[in-house]
């Protein structure tokens, strides 16, 4: 299987904190990735590093191959990555539609000159998360569910290869989890590899093929589900016992 | 030599008067651009009370200090807590605040310059060099400023809960911080500061009613170059404007001042923005 | 899009019919409103639309009409020749100084635009005074045309055809895309966009445009002078004309530019001096207060309330 995405030895510091303390893993082609770790970890640091919105302090990251290490958010977009936030930043003055169009037009400027897209072509993606009765709401009316869908869409609505969930589950109902499982098999039978970062654990367990353990930044366990919740160290990492990595 | 002390002096100076504009914008992360004339205006009003009625500094410090309160005051009950999430909006509504304002003090009092009486006159010696008492007051109060509104932020419990609320006001609300005290007291504090620098700025140039963009723009400089978030690095950054420019309105061309503080800003804002001691924005 | 343009040839038909039956008086402060128009959609494209507010537009306009005053005045350009380089001049500075400011967000970049409007005023009158003429500017300047009815036309002319190129642009989804990045401009660069790129074409609209006020109202009053052109008196003018007006949307801030300078003229027999300022501020706060979006924001509201209504009338 060919890794599709790949990080060595990242490290962030924050002032006198380290977010992200020599961390290598990878996500192999074809599987769903569970990012796990207490509060404060710093898994979402990794998806601001991997996305480029901060420079790391050292490290390297691969995607298909090729070092991103150094490119800007929107070329690694263009490459193939895309994100959710963990708290949904979706365009305020906009409504759930356009939203989801404004992701999916070009970056280029002499398409956009000539108008040529219209919101309709773009329903197709808001229906196929969920948000269909809700085109034309603005974001303050929306749901968090639907929020959170709203981000999905988005996030699909930029072709991507690999997508970076983070905290998907957050503040939903059950039925809400079990809507947005069923659209992440979905997406990954279509061909879509995602990292998910995510308490949950159950509602991890039935999605994701490999799972890793992030504590204080550093990788402290690495595997199949079943084996991480019997590890001991995992195991304490939650419960917060000290000395654990 | 003589430039060192100059540049000291100076520094204090502009310490003194970006010491309000930083409460607001470091710690409540709001650009007044009225700021600068709460200086002027309390200038003004120490030389109506000092000058054009006879009466003691002190009751003039008090009228300048008043002043300034009260008009920081009024402007967060008025203009902030109607634009409170819009930033845009509140700079834009600032600076058409403090034009309102210049044209008011042009139509009551006439745009001739005025000249304000220092505070303490007499010079003094200092390693051989003149300088004025006036002057090394407003630096030594510069320090006293600056250090209890660094022990205010950092030791005191409202100052902590300022910090905690500009860093994340979510959070600080969880915890039971009270927005309306917190932008309260923030606004107080700069007014006060406002008029105490509005005090010795008045005397080191003279008062007119277009006086108030100086003051603002060595506030912003000093903010940008010590870096957002940081009170200390405002207090570094203000001696650092506060040498170059001695050095070169003495050594250069005294036309120059003013000009320095741009140069270094534009050169930080382009180099590195978020100043020496910023936290990451 | 078709009733739109409709309504743009309405608009500009009617303006041309005015110097049949309004005095050359008249008709020279409504050549000053469409140069402040003309500078106040320059503000808009900009500043409006990204929400990088920007408080140093007469940097733009000042160089632009010092640069082509001095190669008129100073070193004998042909008239066109030194217009065109000034315009060159004001976007070269612009690039030069205001653009590496769009680097930082908001407030930063509003203060530091003032400060190089400031600069440049000291600048202008501390250095080479023997070339830009010191406090008293330059004069003496040769006209691009003169006489009212002429000037009115030109200036017209000019405000109508950037009107139409900016609001095509703006009616776009480059207007999208610059909306967006004034909503987010982070999650803007998360869904692809190189934001730089959309930042860059505005600024450079924006500049390109008050540079051609610039070197045209330099040439239409043979003269320039600091405070005329660096002084706050022009930013005021040029933002609350936006700000009236109506940000956003091109159109508000020629509105807004008509409405001020119309209260300008009406209110100048009684109120001579700086109380004009006063009003205007307090207005344009008031406006402000009421309707952050302006007239042209009124405007709309009246017009989707009015169709609501209809609506609800057809389907009872």
């Amino acid at each position: 299987m060919a890794k599709l995405l790949e990080v060595h030895g990242l490290t962030k510091h924050f002032g006198g904190i380290t977010a992200v303390d020599n961390l290598s893993f990878h996500l192999e082609e074809g599987e769903i990735l569970g990012l796990m770790g207490p509060n404060g970890s710093g898994k979402t640091t990794v998806f601001n590093l991997i996305m480029r919105d901060h420079k790391q302090d050292s490290g390297e990251i691969f995607f298909e191959g090729e070092e991103i290490s150094h490119c800007r958010t929107d070329e690694v977009v263009k490459m193939g990555i895309a994100r959710t936030y963990q708290i949904p930043r979706p365009f305020r003055d906009m409504t759930a539609i356009e939203n989801i169009r404004v992701s999916a037009l070009p970056d280029e400027v002499i398409k956009l000159l000539r108008r040529e897209f219209r919101s309709e072509m773009y329903t197709e993606l808001g229906k196929d998360v969920g948000l269909g009765e809700y085109f034309s709401m603005y974001p303050d009316e929306l749901t968090v569910g639907n929020l959170r869908r709203l981000e999905m869409a988005k996030a699909m609505a930029t072709n991507p290869k690999l997508a970076l969930l983070d905290e998907i589950f957050a503040g939903l109902t059950i039925v809400e989890i079990a809507e947005i499982s069923e659209l992440i098999r979905r997406k990954k039978a279509e061909g879509l590899n995602i990292i998910i970062i995510s308490h949950d654990l159950r509602a991890l367990a039935p999605l994701v093929d490999r799972v890793v353990v992030i504590y204080f930044g550093r990788l402290i366990a690495e595997g199949p589900f079943a084996e991480i919740v019997k590890d001991e160290k995992v195991k304490a990492a939650y419960l917060g016992v000290k000395g654990v990595a | 030599m003589s430039v060192v002390i100059h540049a000291v002096l100076i520094g204090g100076l502009y310490a003194l008067i970006a010491a309000g504009f930083t409460m607001v914008y470091s710690v409540g992360r709001l650009l007044n651009l009225a700021y600068g004339t709460y200086i002027m205006l309390a200038g003004y009003a120490y030389w109506v009370i000092t000058q054009q009625l006879g009466l003691p500094t002190n009751v003039g410090f008090i009228a300048a200090i008043a002043v300034g309160i009260g008009l920081s005051l009024a402007t967060y009950r008025v203009i902030i807590r109607r634009f409170l999430h819009d930033p845009t909006a509140v700079f834009v509504s600032t600076l058409i605040l403090a034009i309102v304002l210049q044209s008011v003090m042009v139509l009551m009092i006439g745009d001739l310059p005025r000249n304000v009486l220092p505070v303490i006159t007499g010079t003094i010696l200092v390693a051989g060099i003149t300088v004025s008492k006036n002057i090394m007051v407003a630096m030594i109060l510069s320090w006293v400023t600056i250090i209890s509104l660094l022990v205010f932020v950092n030791r005191t419990h409202i100052g902590r809960a300022i910090r905690a609320t500009s860093m994340d006001m979510e959070g600080a609300l969880i915890s039971g911080v009270n927005p309306e005290t917190m932008g309260l007291v923030i606004w107080l504090w700069s007014g006060a500061l406002a008029g105490v620098a509005g005090v010795f700025f008045g005397s080191f140039t003279s008062l007119t009613p277009y006086m108030w963009v100086f003051p603002l723009v060595i506030s912003f400089a000093i903010v940008i170059i010590g870096g957002v978030g940081s009170i200390a690095g405002a207090l570094i950054a203000a001696y650092i404007i506060g040498f170059a420019e001695t050095a070169t309105t003495m050594m250069i061309d005294e036309r120059l001042r003013g000009a320095v503080a741009f140069a270094i800003m534009i050169a930080i804002i382009v180099l590195r923005p978020k100043g020496f001691f910023g936290r990451e924005i | 899009m078709i009733k739109s343009l409709l309504w743009w040839l309405i608009f500009i038909a009617v303006m041309c019919t005015l110097p049949l039956f309004l005095p050359s008086g008249i008709l020279r402060f409504l050549v000053f409103a469409n140069f402040v128009a003309i500078w106040a959609m320059s503000w808009d494209v900009l500043s409006g639309y990204t929400g990088y507010t920007s408080f140093g537009h007469p940097f733009l306009i000042g160089i632009a009409g010092y640069a082509t005053a001095i190669l008129a005045h100073e070193f004998g350009f042909p008239l066109y020749g030194s217009m065109a380089l000034g315009v060159l001049a004001g976007v070269g500075a612009g690039m030069a100084f205001f653009f590496p400011a769009l680097r930082v967000r908001g407030p930063y970049f509003a203060l530091v635009t003032l400060a190089l409007m400031d600069l440049a005023h000291r600048l202008v009158i501390a250095i080479r005074p023997d070339v830009t003429g010191g406090t008293r500017g330059i004069t003496g300047l040769p006209l691009v045309v003169s006489g009212a009815t002429p000037s009115f036309y030109m200036s017209l002319g000019v405000m109508f055809a950037i009107a139409i190129g900016l609001w095509f642009v703006t009616r776009s989804d480059i207007g999208t895309i610059l909306r967006a990045i004034h909503m987010d401009e982070d999650a803007l660069k998360t869904e692809g966009f190189s934001t730089l790129k959309y930042k860059l074409l505005a600024f450079l609209l924006s500049a390109v445009v008050a540079s051609i006020g610039g070197v045209l109202y330099t040439h239409y009053l043979g003269t320039i002078s600091p405070e005329g052109i660096f002084g706050i008196d022009m930013l005021f003018m040029i933002l609350i004309a936006a700000l009236i007006g109506g940000q956003n949307s091109i159109i508000g801030p020629i509105i807004g530019a008509y409405f001020i300078i119309s209260l300008l003229q009406v209110s100048r027999p009684f109120l001579p001096g700086e109380e004009r300022w006063l009003l205007y501020g307090a207005i344009a706060l008031g406006v402000y207060f009421f309707r952050p979006t302006g007239f042209y924001g009124i405007a709309t509201d009246i017009g989707s309330w009015y169709r609501e209504r209809r609506r609800r009338k057809q389907y009872g």
